[in-house]
């Protein structure tokens, strides 16, 4: 598939000023409010701040999932793939009921920075640090690749062109975008972005909806009523795509959602465990705002493609490119005004490259902190830290760049593979290391490892080595395809880790300890990590309680 | 002539390079010493994530334990150097960017003289790196103070 | 501050749970040496749980884990041992196979977490155990008035 053919032919390619604008304007907007929000001059780093409540935590989890891959992916995966397309709205949505009832709280109450310093501490061990580092990068990697294609392939609307330069320019904006962003010290705001974003996909839906007299007020219901006059295909059941691959999808894109690095760090700045957990209950209802949308939109943007350019299925049906975009072409094929289809598919770059963003800087804090400072040079400046950070950033957006020019699937495939990579290695780690005392080092690099060779075997198989005849390895393709590998391969993962920590000695007591502490009821102080009250057997001592003994501009600390 | 002294830190060599002369200075004027650890949010920000900088911001610092450590082992070094000589060392601790953090301590205590420590970098290494001593010394009109961490060594040496 | 109710609210009666619990009840759940100890020195394991708490507490996850799995895999499972059923019989316009795969699966599983969340709350108090002191900060200005109640 050569990028010249990565063209959305039903899409309107022209450069379109208005949407352009609001392109910038959204982009303009996160930074802005990020630069409000700033940290300015912090006089006591010690004393409550500004706590986050739990419907604004609620709305960052939603913000992580408005990337790409939900806001144009998904409705691309309903269209295109029917029944099987439904697996991404279950898997990715129910599992964070699984993230909730396993994790949430407990990684609270672990309460270190990263996702590999869990890991790292959890295990003793820096082979597991730099394992799950790597992982980490390789994860950002992948899912930002899913959004550079959403990004041109929307890019094409807005700017026209063709895919190669849509893809270059809007991955410089992006970089762009971080480097401004670093520069103005603006923090992230993820509420701001996802309220931005769910309005746009909102309103294209009602849009569409309400003039092409789909529905009125509740599309993600009424939609119900048009699938009969769509194509068989839409939704009838395992047509194209197996049982077997649904469930593993849906399984993986769940495993997946409990080991995603940037979406666990989340817990470990909430302020208490009942806030991880009615973040989380917040959260997963702003990601199914999206979530039962998406369905409504896809099945809009089907019957509209069926009544005015052509088939949808079949030989001559919506190419993959078509259908990755079909959220905004079904604004433009209702007819509705250029601004507001503007409107719409400034919303999916916006969210891609929100997500493309945020993406790069959990892998260059694997890159600065976990690898680097952890790792390689302890005594590492700040400065130091933030050379390779931003290195990280250049050179993830390159390789970025150049893997998406020949994209080798769908928007929500290719995030879906960061998933099933995240379900494989991650996963099994947070799962056994906060659940069970006895996972031992050797047994986790032994699981990472398993992890990491199945998913390498599934993506060269059936991706980069694979022919047009198909997959090299056809057998291994059906039992691990490469989106659902987690299926087969988490349970895989999770033998080896427990029989090689079986047969190996058991973790120090310290680390148990702190297992335990991770799960007691124990209230933990604001103040507190696991490690800390697990060490000193509770006592809260004066260091780690500065604020009762501290003068109002932080004067002077210990006594001699 | 120099009541208040500065002495920013940021834990490493060269700012220990500044440490003996800020001490000396203060010492024979008997001057007020502060010191002062800028937690830089833009490297935390690239280095442990946009969550980590929302913590600090909501003052949960104590919380992170190696980076309150840091902090602390930067600011203590300078109190012990102080203690050697019977100068009484204020520690002090902020999070921002470090020059603006810099020079608005310095505005805000009417800070007489800042002394901080200098690589002494050229060339790439220069532009990469950059000089947080350069940038505080364009940012305050008060009087700084640079020591060149190589000119230390041979003063050592003596 | 005893809380005696929390020996009526314990289905586990032996003394040593009873007495366990009234030295967390005792002061609101502030972390201090002895408490804390009982639950560091519990082993952690998840299908061997050691201490009341985590009984119960399991008990919650267990039951709640097997409602989501019928909840997310019962549609896709049904549809695939009763693919004519499932296809055929439609509800507000929807084949029932799609309705209970695109609506009802991910609000279930939102409605759970509300539950879950919520049971969570409950066995907390039981437990005597206050999250919105934070344990052991004397400020309660310095901290969320109420565990975290959306602002």
């Amino acid at each position: 598939m050569t990028p010249l053919q990565l063209l959305p032919d039903a899409l309107n390619a022209s450069f379109k000023a208005v949407p352009a604008v609001m392109v910038s304007a959204m982009l303009l907007l996160f930074l802005g409010i990020g630069y409000v929000f700033r940290v300015a001059d912090t006089e006591d780093l010690w004393v409550a701040g500004r706590s986050i409540g739990n419907v604004e935590n609620g709305m960052a989890i939603g913000a992580n999932w408005m990337s790409a891959a939900s806001y144009l992916g998904m409705a691309a995966l309903i269209a295109l793939s029917g029944y099987y397309g439904l697996a991404y709205v279950v898997g990715w949505s129910t599992g964070y009921f699984i993230l909730l009832i396993f994790l949430a709280a407990q990684m609270r109450r672990f309460g270190k920075y990263t996702a590999p310093d869990f890991v790292g501490d959890r295990f003793d061990s820096d082979a597991a640090r730099a394992i799950a580092a790597l992982t980490t990068i390789l994860i950002g990697f992948v899912y930002s690749v899913g959004q550079a294609r959403g990004m041109g392939l929307v890019g094409i609307y807005v700017f026209g062109g063709d895919y190669t330069t849509m893809v270059v320019l809007m991955m410089s904006i992006t970089v762009g975008y971080l480097a401004l962003s670093g520069m103005l010290g603006a923090t992230k705001n993820m509420a701001v972005q996802y309220v931005i974003l769910i309005v746009a996909f909102l309103a294209g839906l009602y849009a569409v909806g309400w003039t092409q007299g789909y529905s009125t007020i509740l599309p993600h219901i009424e939609y119900g009523a048009l699938l009969s006059e769509l194509d068989s295909q839409f939704t009838e059941p395992f047509a194209t795509d197996s049982f077997y691959l649904w469930v593993a999808t849906a399984f993986s894109l769940i495993v997946g959602t409990c080991g995603l690095p940037h979406v666990l760090v989340r817990f470990y700045t909430v302020e208490s465990e009942r806030t991880a957990r009615w973040s989380t209950v917040w959260g997963l209802f702003f990601i199914c705002l999206l979530y039962w949308s998406a369905p409504a939109f896809a099945a809009f943007g089907t019957d509209l493609y069926a009544n005015v350019v052509g088939p949808v299925y079949g030989a001559n049906g919506m190419s993959g490119a078509e259908g990755d975009v079909i959220v905004v072409l079904a604004s433009q094929l209702a007819n509705l005004p250029e601004w507001f289809v503007g409107l719409v598919a400034a919303g999916g770059v916006a969210a891609a490259i929100a997500t493309t963003a945020g993406l790069f800087i959990s892998a260059s804090s694997a890159a600065a902190h976990d690898i680097y400072t952890n790792i390689v040079n302890p005594d590492a400046t700040q400065r130091q830290q933030l050379l390779i950070g931003r290195g990280t950033i250049v050179a993830l957006g390159a390789v970025v760049t150049v893997t998406a020019l020949d994209p080798p699937a769908l928007v929500g495939e290719l995030v879906a593979l960061a998933f099933s990579l995240a379900g494989l290695v991650l996963f099994p780690m947070f799962f056994l290391g906060l659940w069970w005392e006895n996972a031992n080092r050797q047994g986790a690099l032994a699981g990472m490892t398993t992890g990491l060779v199945i998913w390498t075997a599934a993506v060269l198989n059936e991706l980069v080595l694979a022919t047009d005849a198909g997959p090299v390895v056809p057998v291994y393709a059906d039992v691990f395809p490469a989106v659902g590998a987690a299926l087969a391969g988490t349970p895989i993962v999770f033998a080896v880790t427990i029989a090689v920590s079986l047969a190996t000695e058991e973790p120090d007591e310290r680390i148990k300890r702190i297992v335990r502490q991770c799960h007691s009821p124990e209230p933990m102080g604001q103040q507190e990590s696991a490690e800390e009250v697990a060490t000193d057997g509770g006592q809260v001592s004066a260091e780690s309680q500065p604020s009762s003994d501290a003068e109002s501009d932080g004067g002077p600390r210990r006594g001699e | 002539m120099y009541e208040r002294i500065l002495i920013p830190t940021d834990g490493s060599d060269t700012a220990a390079a500044a440490v003996d002369e800020a001490l000396d200075v203060a010492e024979k004027f008997d001057a007020e010493v502060y010191t002062l650890y800028v937690v830089d949010v833009d490297a935390m920000d690239l280095s442990l994530g946009t969550e980590q900088v929302e913590r600090v911001k909501a003052g949960r610092f104590g919380e992170m334990d190696e980076l309150e450590a840091k902090a602390r082992a930067a600011t203590e070094y300078v109190a012990e150097r102080g203690r050697e000589r019977g100068v009484d060392v204020a520690e002090h601790f902020r999070a921002g960017r470090p020059h603006d953090v810099v020079a608005d301590f310095a505005e805000d205590h009417d800070v007489d003289l800042l002394v901080m420590g200098s690589h002494g970098r050229s060339g790439v290494r220069r532009m990469l790196l950059g000089s947080v001593t350069e940038r505080v010394l364009r940012s305050t009109h008060r009087s700084v103070l640079v020591v060149d961490e190589r000119g230390t060594e041979n003063r050592e040496a003596e | 501050m005893t809380e005696d109710n929390t020996h009526e609210a314990m289905p586990e009666n032996d003394t040593q749970a009873r007495e366990s619990h009234a030295q967390t009840a005792t002061d609101g759940g502030v972390a201090a040496g002895r408490e804390t100890a009982d639950y560091l020195d519990a082993e952690v394991n998840i299908f061997r749980p050691s201490t009341p708490f985590m009984r119960d507490h399991l008990r919650i996850i267990w039951v709640m884990f097997a409602a989501w799995a019928l909840l997310v895999f019962g549609p896709v499972v049904a549809t695939y041992f009763a693919t004519d059923a499932m296809t055929s019989v439609t509800v507000l316009g929807f084949p029932l196979h799609y309705l209970l795969t695109a609506v009802v699966s991910p609000t279930g599983a939102l409605v759970l977490s509300f539950v879950y969340a919520r049971r969570r709350d409950r066995l907390d108090s039981a437990y005597g155990i206050d999250h919105s002191t934070g344990g052991d900060d004397p400020d309660p200005a310095a901290t969320a008035t109420d565990g975290g109640g959306g602002e």
